[in-house]
């Protein structure tokens, strides 16, 4: 990133933002931070993705960024760099501060030292964390879970599923504040089943179903790779949330086949790919179908508008009529400044982070 | 000739003019003016003279605040001719002044500059500056008056008030011909018998009005702006008590090591350096009773009656409320920076601390109940001295039920660097949830005032040449300061160092720091 910028030494930094607010006052444009964003990442294609998402977030909430890259380059090395960040295709007047870190494996145990004196004081601290945590670096090794109010991990990275959720796990024990980008991005599918299933009449069909089928788009590209983590999460939100005890996760010709009973009986919930869509984000959810002996309840994302869910409800007498249903926008840049406005863990997250760090296996059907 | 004013603000309440003084003009059209006098300065190759005191001489003499009839004179023990000690103090003026030097006024100062060498306790170098200062004030017309300034080891301020008083250098105090005065650097002593013996000593050679013992923090304008903001403000004070303030945190903390100090670190440690009198006159500044006047004593007085408020420690309470920390290798600025015991002229094995928290009890109907968390450092992650005051948390009712989620309200004063006054408060987040998270109002003196704020050398040496004591520590100040800390310094010396008392360069100190206040369900500002 900003390749064409100087390197610094960190002891320059603060003279440096000074010297940048100065420059940037001549073109009208005032300095702007909500809150501090520490970006840990390593130098993959997806750096370029958590740079536009960035651009994305500040348009509506200016933040101070400070960005590190864990390089992969060999030797020891430190390269400073200090940016003026605007907002992606827009002028508002106003500029966010980047200090980008790009270090060197060796020198990663300097990282918190060298963020902590660069952090704005009285505002919250959001540490996003993209990088897999089961790869021996995370949060606490790194030094970087003492400023935080938040840390939102990006799950993208996961290299193991029950590894990752374990480390969550056990992160959320010690009373840190988590999320993730992935469970954040589906948060209108829960809200839109939570809302049909809050009827009585209805919940007795999600309590006895035996099949619930959970599609998603099975388009990835250089950014996203694991496109069935939201289909994951997803039917682990509902599995413990109806209290559902785990028996067995299978791969079952490219389907993912996740077995669990109740006190109602055997529930089946299969995870398939969609037909790849590039116009809609890779992994996103597009359908979900509910079924017990008699009745079905299915939600499938309308072709004509990616907001709009149509909700079909069906029993041995006929469907009734659809019903459609809008779903929040999810431009980038959304599910990261929900996951910063989220207050405290949620609940169903761990519950479902709990569920998954069981599955004792990898990326299932990888 | 008595005036009559048509100026409404002087009328009375019955519309009629009022009779104005003949030398009204006089007052109003100008300051007092500085009188002549020759300043000597101890120790004039020392560090302080080179970066602090000379380069503010200098800008008093640009900003109109020397008297014309003025003349520096270094004292010191290496031999040096008065053109080697002009052209050496032009370099640093250049190189430390916050104003822009220009060579014809560098000139006119370095003029006023001469240089006496001698060691500190020759009586033949006394004996002899008798008639090199008299010469000097027939050459400037200085009128015999005197400032002596110590910047020296504290274990000379003895010998040389004595050596001063010997020679005849040192007036009575009500000499009404001719003034002189000395101004002492910290540390006023090593302990509180140390302080209370220098003080016997000091005082049988001067009396207290001609002892200024400078301590560079009340002459920042952000501490003396303490002050104004207490006490020029009115919608502050009904706030400034235990039925609203929640905490008050104190913060000074230093980058740097102790860089070439590592003798000086190892006879004093932090506690005598910082705390002891700069964390105690800010604490002092942000918490005492308003006084009856801006006369030094009266601000004094109150200072004092606060400082002798702070409640002492049982020696069981010690180790709970006060603790200690020496740094190790860590990193500042990206590069690795080594541990105190491995710095120049320190011992491996040394027992001083480089860090210190402590939570204080003020036994007063105003602080009853508040504590007051104080920290001082070296090796931390960046230089601040800020003053924190917390306010209470609003009830959880309307907004925010869980309580994480509000922030309490602060007034943050920052003492150094960015100097200005921050006040936090919970602002909404623009959208249609209810989110609400912390904004800052921030004031800052270089945004309003522009850059050139004085630097404090600059007050302090001009309020001593006015011979205006105010911001200078009194005798009793410095006594209750050493009463509270004697105890705790006795009780860190008898005991070595802990593996939880070190912390690394870089970070906010030792764990003990932390966990201080997280017992308390709080935890230290952000910096």
């Amino acid at each position: 990133m900003e390749n064409a910028l100087n390197s610094i030494k960190p002891s320059e930094i603060e003279d440096t933002l000074v010297a940048l607010f100065e420059k940037e006052k001549k073109s009208n444009l005032v300095k702007a931070s909500l809150f501090n964003l520490i970006i840990y990442t390593e130098d993959t294609e997806r750096e370029n993705y958590l740079v536009h998402l960035t651009k994305s977030l500040i348009k509506k909430f200016p933040c101070r960024i400070i960005f590190i890259t864990e390089s992969s380059k060999e030797g020891d090395f430190l390269n400073t760099k200090v940016s003026a960040l605007r907002p992606e295709g827009e002028d508002d007047g106003f500029f966010c501060e980047l200090i980008h870190f790009e270090v060197s494996k060796s020198y990663k145990e300097r990282i918190s030292y060298l963020v902590t004196p660069h952090l704005i004081p009285d505002l919250p601290v959001y540490l996003l964390f993209a990088k897999d945590p089961s790869s021996g670096d995370t949060p606490t090794t790194l030094g970087l879970d003492a400023f935080p109010s938040r840390i939102i991990f990006d799950s993208e990275y996961m290299g193991h599923m029950s590894e990752f959720c374990s480390y969550i796990a056990t992160l959320q024990q010690e009373n840190i504040d988590i999320g993730d980008l992935n469970w954040a991005r589906f948060a209108s599918w829960r809200s839109v089943i939570s809302k049909v299933f809050s009827r009585k009449e209805k919940q007795k069909l999600l309590a006895t179903c035996e099949e619930i089928t959970i599609r998603y788009n099975s388009h990835s590209n250089e950014a996203f790779h694991h496109n069935k983590i939201q289909a994951t999460y997803l039917q682990g939100w509902i599995a413990t949330n109806m209290y559902w005890k785990f028996e067995t996760v299978l791969c079952e010709g490219g389907k993912i086949v996740v077995n669990y009973t109740s006190k109602y009986g055997t529930h089946k919930i299969y995870l398939e790919q969609s037909s790849p869509d590039e116009s809609i984000h890779p992994g996103k959810i597009t359908s979900v179908v509910i079924k017990n002996q008699t009745e079905s309840t299915s939600f499938e994302r309308e072709e004509s508008s990616d907001h709009l869910i149509k909700i079909t409800h069906c029993n041995p007498n006929g469907c009734e009529i659809p019903v459609l249903y809008p779903l929040a926008s999810e431009g980038t840049g959304k599910s990261l400044t929900r996951e910063i406005y989220s207050r405290d863990t949620s609940p169903d997250f761990i519950a479902c982070i709990k569920l998954l760090a069981n599955w004792n296996s990898g990326i299932i059907c990888s | 000739m008595a005036m009559k004013s048509e100026d409404p603000n002087y009328s009375n309440l019955k519309g009629q003019t009022v009779d104005l003084p003949e030398d009204l003009f006089a007052q109003k059209g100008k300051e007092k003016t500085p009188p002549p006098c020759i300043l000597v300065i101890f120790g004039a190759s020392g560090d302080l003279t080179k970066k602090k005191l000379i380069p503010a001489l200098y800008n008093l003499m640009n900003d109109g605040l020397l008297p014309a009839n003025f003349v520096c004179v270094g004292f010191a023990r290496r031999g040096k001719s008065a053109e080697d000690f002009r052209k050496e103090m032009s370099e640093n003026i250049k190189e430390y002044s916050r104003s822009k030097t220009e060579e014809k006024e560098l000139e006119m100062f370095t003029e006023k500059l001469f240089y006496f060498q001698s060691n500190f306790d020759d009586d033949q170098g006394y004996e002899n500056l008798t008639p090199f200062l008299e010469d000097l004030d027939k050459k400037f017309g200085t009128n015999g008056n005197r400032i002596y300034y110590l910047s020296v080891q504290p274990s000379y301020f003895s010998v040389i008030s004595d050596k001063l008083k010997a020679h005849n250098h040192i007036y009575d105090e009500n000499d009404k011909e001719k003034f002189s005065r000395v101004i002492i650097e910290k540390p006023f002593g090593h302990d509180l018998a140390s302080a209370q013996n220098l003080q016997k000593d000091m005082t049988q050679n001067l009396s207290e009005n001609q002892i200024y013992r400078i301590d560079h923090y009340l002459g920042k304008e952000t501490v003396q702006n303490l002050l104004v903001f207490r006490f020029g403000n009115s919608i502050y004070e009904g706030l400034w008590n235990n039925r609203y303030v929640d905490n008050i945190q104190i913060t000074v903390g230093e980058s740097i090591g102790i860089e070439s100090r590592g003798a000086f670190y190892e006879s004093a440690g932090l506690c005598r350096d910082i705390i002891q009198n700069h964390l105690m006159q800010v604490l002092s500044l942000v918490t005492m009773e308003p006084p009856t006047s801006l006369d030094a004593n009266s601000i004094r007085d109150e200072k004092v009656k606060l400082l002798s408020a702070i409640r002492h420690y049982r020696d069981d309470e010690i180790e709970k409320y006060a603790l200690r920390g020496q740094y190790k290798e860590g990193f500042v600025d990206g590069e690795t920076a080594k541990a105190y015991r491995q710095e120049e002229n320190v011992n491996p094995e040394s027992n001083v601390e480089t860090f210190a928290a402590m939570r204080l009890s003020i036994d007063n109907w105003r602080w009853a109940g508040v504590p007051i968390y104080i920290r001082a450092g070296k090796r931390l992650p960046k230089r601040a001295t800020e003053v924190c005051v917390t306010f209470k948390r609003p009830p959880n009712i309307l907004f925010n039920k869980n309580e994480t989620f509000n922030s309490p309200n602060c007034f943050i004063f920052r003492i150094q660097p960015n100097e200005g006054i921050s006040i936090r408060f919970n602002s909404k987040v623009p959208g249609t949830a209810n989110l609400i998270q912390p904004v800052t109002m921030d004031f800052q003196y270089e945004s309003f005032f522009g850059k050139g704020v004085p630097e404090a050398y600059e007050r302090l040496i001009h309020d001593c040449i006015m011979g205006d004591n105010t911001l200078f520590a009194r005798v009793d100040e410095s006594l209750h300061s050493w009463e509270f800390i004697s105890p705790i310094l006795d009780r860190w010396k008898e005991k070595p160092f802990t593996e939880e008392e070190f912390y690394s360069a870089g970070t906010w100190g030792p764990i003990n720091s932390e966990l201080l206040l997280r017992e308390e369900k709080r935890s230290w500002k952000m910096l």
